[in-house]
C-alpha cells in the first residue's frame, strides 16, 4: 500500500459525503435510492421500450430501449421466483406492439422454445384472451401471425426434419446435424458403427425427401433390389457405396440396432404422426407462410419420454440457427429458450451452434434469451462463461451462485462491515429475494434491484376455456388432425414401401454405356 | 587462504569510511527529493480534499467526488472518481465533464 492509497482511505468517508452532495444535493439520507434512480434514468427510456419493472417503494418504472430489451440475455431464478411471469411480460409487450394498433409499433419476430410447457401454456392463454377481446380484423391478424408447434394424441404440428427444401446448407450437413442431435437427445447408447449407419440413413432420407418411417427402413435394409432402386435417386456416391456394400459396411448387429432405434422412435404415435408425413404432402397441406410468432411446446406432459421433446426442440433450434443469417433484419428477433440447460447441457453440435449464435446473431438483429433455474451448476463452465460474455443483460431472481455474478456490479455504500461480511449479506439477500423481485444488470451500468411488472389475468375466462379457444382459433392453423396425418402416412407407405414400382423417377439418369465393340461402332455411326 | 582473510579484515574500515562519505555526499540529494515529494503529496492531498478540480482547458470545475463506476472492476459507489475502494485502482486523471479533455490530478 502506498501513500496515495492511505490518503484515499483516510478521505473515504468525507469523499462519500461530498459525492452524495454532488450527486443529489440534500438527499444524503436516500443515497442508495438516489443512485438507483440515477442508474435507471441512465439505462432506461422514459417512453416506448419495454417495461422491465419498478424501483423499490417509489415504484419508478424502468423501461429498457428496444435494442437492449431484445438483445441476448439471461433470466435466472429458482422455481416460483417469478421468472416465467417476467418472460411472459416481455413476450406479451412484444406481441402487443407487433400485432395490435400501438403508439409505438415494433415489427418483431418471436420464437418460444419451451421444454417444460408452462410458459407456452400461459402465453397461449394470453393469446386466446387477446383474440377474444379483438375485432374481426385483429383476430385474423393474430391467428395468421402465430404458428404453434405442439403435439397431442388428437392433433400434431407436422414437421419435416429430414427435408432440406430451403437448401440453406448441404444435405450432408443437415443429415449430420439431425443425427448428432438425435443421438445426444436420445436415451440410447450408440457405437461408432451405429452412429455412422444412422448418419448414412439420414443422408438417404434427406436426399430422397423421405420422412423417417420404420417400415421403409426395414424394407430398405432387408430388400437389396428395393435398396438399389432407392439409391438410384441418391446423387451422393459415398452414400450409395455405403449401402451397396451393406454386407461389409453394415454388419447384421449394426443393422438390427439401427432398426431398433428407428422402431423405438417411431413407436410413439405423437412422434410418428408429426415427423412421418412426407414433405411433399406437407407443402400442399400447410403451405409455408411467414409467421412472426412461433410458439413451441416441447414439454412431454408426462405422455412422452423427455428425450422426444428435447430432440424435437433441438431440431427446431437448428432450423432457426440455420435460417438466422438470412432473416429480414428490419424486424428485430427474439428467441426465448426456457429451461435452456435441458438443451445446452450436452456438448454437441447444437450447443456449439447455439454458443456461436449467442456471439453472432446480434449482427442478424436477433437476440437469444436463455432462461433457467440455475446456470452455474447446470452447465459446463465453458458454456456458462460464453453465455455471460455474450449476453447484454441478466435478470437474477432468487438464486445463490448467480448472486456472485451480480455482486461486483451493485451500488456500494460505505459500511463498517468487512468485505467478506458485505458479500455474505448480499448473497443471503439474493437467496431470499421475494417473488417477482430481481436484480437487473445491464452491461455498462450498475445492477438495479427491481420488482417485475404484474402480469394480469387477461380475461375473465377459465384457463381451460382459454386453452380451448387457443386450440380452436389459433393453433388449428398450424396443426393437423391425428387421423389425417395417419392417412397420409399410410398412403405414402402403400405407395413407396409396398408398391415399390411407383417410386419417383431417379433424379440422375445413368449414362448409357456401350456394350461391346459392335455397340460402340454403332454409336459412333460406323457400324451397320 | 589465511592471507586473503587478513587482507579483507584490513580493508573493512576503509570500506565503511567510504560508504559514510558517500552517504554524506548524497544526503542533500535525498533531502531535496524528499522535500519535492512532500510538496507534491501535500498538493495532491489539498486537491483531493478540496473535492473539485478546474479543467486547464475550459476552466470548468469538475467534482472529484461523485457516484462513479470503476473502469477496472465495474463497481459503482459514492466516492472519489480517482480511487476505487473495491479493487484499489487509482487513476491519475479523468476526462473533463464539460470538454472531455484529460485532466491530470495525481
Amino acid at each position: 500500500m502506498n501513500f496515495l492509497d492511505l490518503l484515499f482511505i483516510s478521505e473515504r468517508r468525507a469523499s462519500y459525503h461530498r459525492a452524495i452532495e454532488n450527486t443529489r444535493p440534500g438527499a444524503a439520507a436516500d443515497a442508495e435510492g438516489g443512485a438507483h434512480r440515477r442508474i435507471a434514468r441512465e439505462l432506461g427510456t422514459e417512453r416506448g421500450g419495454f417495461l422491465f419493472g419498478a424501483l423499490g417503494r417509489d415504484a419508478d418504472p424502468v423501461r429498457l430501449p428496444d435494442d437492449a430489451a431484445l438483445a441476448s440475455a439471461l433470466v435466472i431464478g429458482a422455481s416460483g421466483s417469478g421468472k416465467t411471469r417476467f418472460i411472459l411480460n416481455l413476450l406479451q409487450s412484444a406481441i402487443e406492439r407487433s400485432l395490435l394498433p400501438s403508439a409505438d409499433p415494433l415489427p418483431v419476430e418471436l420464437e418460444l422454445v419451451d421444454p417444460k410447457q408452462e410458459t407456452f401454456d400461459l402465453l397461449s392463454q394470453y393469446l386466446a384472451a387477446l383474440w377474444l377481446a379483438a375485432d374481426a380484423e385483429t383476430r385474423e391478424r393474430i391467428a395468421s401471425a402465430v404458428r404453434v408447434i405442439d403435439w397431442s394424441r388428437d392433433a400434431v404440428t407436422p414437421v419435416a426434419p429430414f427435408d432440406n427444401a430451403a437448401g440453406e446448407v448441404s444435405n450432408t450437413y443437415l443429415s449430420f446435424l439431425r443425427t448428432d442431435v438425435a443421438i445426444q437427445a436420445g436415451e440410447h447408447s450408440y457405437s461408432g458403427a451405429l452412429r455412422q449407419a444412422f448418419f448414412m440413413f439420414a443422408c438417404v432420407l434427406v436426399e430422397r425427401r423421405f420422412p423417417p418411417n420404420y417400415r421403409f427402413a426395414m424394407r430398405f435394409l432387408d430388400d437389396e433390389s428395393y435398396r438399389r432402386r432407392i439409391l438410384e435417386g441418391v446423387p451422393d456416391g459415398d452414400v450409395r457405396a455405403f449401402f451397396s456394400e451393406a454386407k461389409h459396411s453394415l454388419p447384421k448387429q449394426t443393422r438390427d440396432a439401427l432398426l431398433r432405434r428407428i422402431q423405438s422412435d417411431m413407436s410413439f404415435p405423437e412422434v410418428r404422426l408429426s415427423v412421418g408425413i412426407p414433405p411433399a404432402d406437407l407443402d400442399r397441406l400447410l403451405p409455408r407462410r411467414a409467421t412472426p410468432i412461433v410458439l413451441g411446446n416441447y414439454g412431454s406432459s408426462m405422455t412422452l419420454p423427455l428425450a422426444k421433446g428435447k430432440e424435437r426442440a433441438s431440431y427446431r433450434l437448428i432450423d432457426i440457427l440455420l435460417s438466422a443469417p438470412r432473416r429480414d433484419q428490419r424486424r428485430r428477433g427474439l428467441l426465448v429458450i426456457d429451461e435452456s440447460p435441458m438443451l445446452l447441457s450436452e456438448e454437441n453440435e447444437l450447443t456449439a451452434a447455439l454458443m456461436e449464435g449467442a456471439r453472432t446473431l446480434r449482427s442478424a438483429g436477433m437476440g437469444v434469451l436463455f432462461a433457467a433455474q440455475d446456470f452455474a451448476n447446470a452447465l459446463p463452465s465453458q458454456i456458462v462463461r460464453t453465455l455471460m460474455l455474450n449476453t447484454r443483460w441478466w435478470a437474477v431472481f432468487q438464486s445463490r451462485e448467480e448472486a456472485e455474478w451480480i455482486y461486483p456490479h451493485i451500488v456500494r455504500l460505505p459500511s463498517n462491515a468487512s468485505e467478506a461480511e458485505r458479500h455474505r449479506e448480499f448473497v443471503r439477500t439474493v437467496q431470499n429475494l421475494r417473488r417477482q423481485h430481481f436484480y437487473l444488470y445491464v452491461k455498462g451500468h450498475s445492477a438495479l434491484p427491481l420488482r417485475a411488472p404484474d402480469v394480469g389475468d387477461p380475461a375473465l375466462r377459465s384457463a381451460a376455456e382459454l386453452r380451448t379457444i387457443f386450440r380452436r382459433e389459433i393453433a388449428s392453423r398450424s396443426t393437423i388432425a391425428a387421423r389425417t396425418a395417419a392417412d397420409l402416412i399410410a398412403r405414402w407407405e402403400a405407395k413407396v414401401v409396398d408398391q415399390a414400382s411407383v417410386l419417383p423417377a431417379p433424379k440422375q439418369t445413368k449414362a448409357h454405356s456401350p456394350r461391346g465393340i459392335d455397340q460402340l461402332m454403332k454409336d459412333l455411326g460406323l457400324g451397320k | 587462504m589465511i592471507g586473503t582473510q587478513t587482507r579483507t579484515k584490513r580493508r573493512l574500515p576503509i570500506r565503511l569510511v567510504a560508504l559514510t562519505l558517500l552517504h554524506i555526499l548524497a544526503a542533500p540529494v535525498y533531502a531535496i527529493r524528499l522535500l519535492a515529494r512532500t510538496v507534491r503529496t501535500l498538493t495532491r492531498f489539498r486537491t483531493v480534499r478540496r473535492g473539485s478540480v478546474e479543467c486547464p482547458h475550459c476552466r470548468s470545475a469538475n467534482a472529484l467526488d461523485l457516484l462513479a463506476t470503476c473502469r477496472r472492476c465495474g463497481v459503482t459507489e459514492f466516492g472519489s472518481r480517482l480511487h476505487c475502494s473495491n479493487c484499489g485502482q487509482t487513476n491519475s486523471g479523468f476526462a473533463c465533464d464539460a470538454c472531455d479533455a484529460l485532466i491530470r490530478v495525481l
